[in-house]
């Protein structure tokens, strides 16, 4: 009875032995396909659930302005106040600035927007998150996209560059993202007038922080910021063209044992509601 | 036998969906920047409903929920994979632990801080913590845990894996 009961726990070990032993090999064969294979495996995934992914994105856009009408009622209508001020501010600074342009053509530095009317934009669309702070598009190296390109929206607000090719798709880093650090200039807003170059320009870097999330890094704790400064990317940025806009300054966190001061972004770019976006294709430094 | 399969073939396609849903659909519906992690969410309710000793389907989900991470997200498959099989292990070992002699052997006050825990171990190891995350998951996880308790385990319970016999 010893030696039957002893026969079977031997034989229970050695199939567990077996058991894990198989397991093991079963996932390493798995590891080893998707090592070599995987840009393959997630390109057809992505070619194959590209078309549903968008039905899904669009939905969630009408569901989500839908709803936030009926809770952010308050808040939208108090944004929409806000914003037909700061449109007549801009509208009057315009006509401002058209004077000054018609006077005096070549001291004309007026815009915030992009200055490099050369450059070449590959529109793409969005296919749905990738991961922490990174978008699919549908245009990969088929369609001429390299990393490092820089992405940005219709408006010329900085998104991101791309991390990633696919032969049909790509994933663009989003500024917001950990790994996402990108050169910028503080151009001062002083009662809703954006104040142009100066001698005393500030540089700064701003830092993604995760979940959309950008904060401004590295002003001299000397240097004067104020809330509603906008931030455009700058002469020293290797990977985005200079002036492109970025976003404003909302919380500005100075100590003065530091040498330098932080502040809190928010950046003009949104996702909810951004069905394109534009990737720089001929842009080098 | 068809069952087995169709079971199978069922839960590759919820997690496909799920994945789907989590990158497309629910980027809009963000909680302070937050997007709820549904492979985590699906990938923890099936390893917290199987059965301890059903070993083989376990492996078939955590080697599932690190396929469709990778795919759907910017993790390494080899990472990811591994995480998973993590959480699984703990999971199952807290489970064996605190496993009542009730009737109802998974109530919802085991799964809330067993999901939690692990969601705070997978973020922390991934380096994405976020208090926004964590109440978004939670959130849906009971939702699921509900809707799996209600329509799908209270069918199956005493059905147990045959295929790897």
């Amino acid at each position: 009875m010893n030696t039957l009961s002893e026969n079977f726990s031997i034989n229970k070990k050695n199939n567990n032995i077996l058991k894990y032993f198989g397991v093991i090999i079963t996932l390493i064969f798995f590891i080893i396909i998707f090592n070599f294979f995987g840009s393959q495996i997630k390109n057809s995934f992505y070619v194959v659930s590209s078309p549903v992914e968008k039905v899904f994105w669009s939905a969630g856009e009408s569901s989500s302005g839908f709803l936030s009408s009926f809770f952010w009622a308050g808040a939208i209508a108090k944004e929409n106040d806000n914003l037909k001020g700061e449109n007549e501010k801009l509208i009057a600074q315009v006509v401002l600035l058209q004077a000054v342009n018609n006077a005096n053509q070549a001291q004309s530095d007026i815009s915030l927007g992009i200055q490099n009317a050369d450059l070449k934009l590959l529109m793409a669309g969005i296919i749905g998150l990738a991961g922490q702070d990174v978008v699919s598009v549908n245009k990969g190296s088929d369609d001429g996209i390299e990393e490092g390109m820089p992405v940005i929206s219709q408006q010329n607000v900085v998104l991101g560059k791309i991390n990633k090719v696919y032969k049909n798709f790509s994933s663009v880093m989003l500024i917001s993202n950990k790994n996402s650090v990108v050169n910028v200039k503080v151009r001062q807003n002083k009662g809703g007038e954006i104040m142009p170059d100066t001698e005393t320009e500030i540089d700064g870097v701003i830092r993604g922080s995760g979940n959309s999330g950008v904060s401004l890094d590295l002003i001299p704790v000397d240097k004067n910021i104020n809330e509603g400064d906008i931030l455009i990317t700058s002469s020293l940025e290797e990977v985005f063209p200079k002036n492109l806009l970025i976003g404003k300054i909302t919380k500005i966190q100075k100590n003065d044992q530091k040498p330098f001061q932080q502040a809190e972004i928010q950046p003009f770019f949104d996702l909810k509601g951004l069905d394109n976006l534009f990737v720089i294709t001929n842009y080098k430094r | 036998m068809i069952l087995v399969w169709l079971k199978y073939i069922t839960t590759i396609i919820s997690f496909y969906f799920f994945a789907i849903l989590q990158n497309s659909f629910f980027t809009q519906f963000s909680f302070f920047g937050a997007i709820p992690d549904l492979i985590f969410v699906l990938f923890f309710t099936f390893i917290f409903f199987t059965e301890n000793k059903n070993f083989y389907e376990i492996v078939f989900y955590y080697l599932l929920a690190g396929i469709f991470a990778y795919i759907f997200s910017d993790v390494n498959f080899t990472i990811s994979l591994i995480l998973f099989l993590i959480i699984a292990s703990l999971t199952k070992k807290a489970q064996e632990i605190l496993k009542s002699r009730q009737d109802d052997n998974y109530p919802l006050i085991y799964f809330l801080p067993l999901f939690f825990v692990a969601l705070i171990v997978y973020d922390f190891l991934l380096g994405a913590v976020s208090l926004a995350g964590m109440i978004y998951n939670l959130t849906i996880a009971v939702i699921i845990f509900f809707i799996y308790k209600k329509f799908i385990f209270s069918g199956v319970n005493t059905r147990q894996l045959k295929l790897f016999r």
